[in-house]
């Protein structure tokens, strides 16, 4: 069998430098934009109902209604 | 038939067995495909030439419900208007976010897999699950939105209550879906040959020439595949549209099918349901087929002998 030209045998898809930095920079972000409602859906569903509309925003309920779980598991 | 037939008794026993086989092991799919596919679809195309409220007979009326009904129906046109709306904004949004996703986490960095896993996650989530989230997020008071919002002393719309901003706002959460797109373009990025890019640097092209030269037109399938699917699953919103506005503020995003659900179910006109249903396929259809015809215009099959 010979061997196919894939693109692990060519070093053009590596990056360095300031490139690399500015690549990190931007996947950041975009992973915060992703992240941050998946972050809200799970944090709610440890809240108490009063804190999910709070202003200021609740981070970090507390404490966790872990109760949440066992109500929606026993319906 | 008779020649069908015929050509099985002449194969081979080999071929013969080989046949058998290839039968047998696609028939769940095939009685699967014919019970539960084929057969519902024409049993709509009937019911759509009646009005039945699901429980009675189904009266026949005849072209009715295509050529009487629907053309004076304003909330037909309504639910067109809007569809095509989304169309026109999500389409070119998601097929030039899912390719940027995708070329951001095509080079083999550190962490690459942790992104593009992060980037794919929204897609696998349910969909009511992903219309809920957002229903929070972008909540009057107290949705994540506009308190981020507030912080630069900007009081953020109504969002999805809002008849001039649903729409939008419906638009502005799809880039949660991305996803989709991207790991499709991923795919066709890890197919281009390295060498191609070498030889390119040898020439001297710089990345913006690479970019334009070889990733576009060698990814040109990938982006044709692309464009027919996110047209066709467009066409097709409706989880969105049902849990977090259900087709409200005044009609504001009263997508095609999330009408067509209301006509069969909530008012039980299944036969102008059915009606509506059919002439969607004959929209995404001629739509698919007139895509399809440009392909000869600017999609590239690396390999392809040209007869032209």
């Amino acid at each position: 069998m010979s061997k196919r030209p894939e693109e692990q045998d060519v070093p053009v898809m590596q990056l360095h430098g300031v490139r690399l930095v500015i690549r990190y920079l931007l996947l950041g972000f975009a992973a915060l934009l992703f992240l941050m409602p998946l972050y809200w859906m799970i944090a709610s569903s440890v809240k108490p109902e009063y804190q999910i509309f709070a202003n200021p925003p609740v981070w970090w309920p507390n404490p966790p209604q872990w109760n949440n779980y066992r109500e929606a598991l026993t319906v | 038939m008779q020649k069908t037939k015929h050509k099985f008794k002449r194969m081979t026993p080999a071929r013969r067995r080989e046949a058998v086989a290839f039968y047998l092991t696609i028939s769940p799919w095939l009685i699967g495909f014919i019970l539960l596919t084929v057969g519902p679809m024409l049993y709509s195309l009937y019911i759509s030439f009646t009005n039945w409220d699901l429980f009675g007979t189904p009266m026949w009326v005849g072209l009715d419900n295509y050529v009487n009904e629907m053309p004076t129906d304003p909330r037909f046109w309504q639910s067109i208007k809007v569809t095509l709306i989304y169309t026109a904004a999500y389409v070119p949004l998601e097929m030039l976010g899912g390719l940027g996703l995708a070329l951001l986490v095509r080079n083999r960095i550190r962490g690459v897999r942790v992104f593009r896993t992060i980037f794919y996650l929204p897609t696998v989530l349910a969909g009511v699950a992903f219309a809920v989230v957002w229903l929070w997020m972008l909540n009057p008071r107290g949705g994540l939105i506009n308190l981020a919002l507030e912080q630069f002393g900007i009081i953020g719309p109504r969002w999805l209550l809002d008849p001039d901003w649903a729409l939008g706002a419906l638009i502005l959460m799809s880039f949660w879906g991305w996803g989709r797109a991207m790991i499709i373009y991923l795919a066709g990025l890890q197919a281009i040959p390295g060498t191609l890019y070498e030889s390119a640097s040898l020439d001297g092209a710089n990345t913006w020439n690479k970019f334009w030269h070889i990733t576009i037109p060698m990814l040109s399938p990938t982006i044709f595949f692309n464009l027919i699917l996110s047209i066709i699953n467009t066409f097709q919103t409706f989880t969105n549209a049902f849990v977090a506005t259900d087709g409200g503020p005044l009609d504001a995003t009263l997508f095609f099918v999330l009408y067509l659900y209301k006509q069969a179910f909530n008012f039980r006109n299944m036969g102008y349901a059915s009606a509506l249903a059919w002439v969607l396929f004959l929209i995404v259809l001629l739509l698919t087929l007139l895509i399809f015809r440009t392909q000869r215009f600017w999609v590239y099959y690396a390999g392809e002998i040209s007869d032209e």
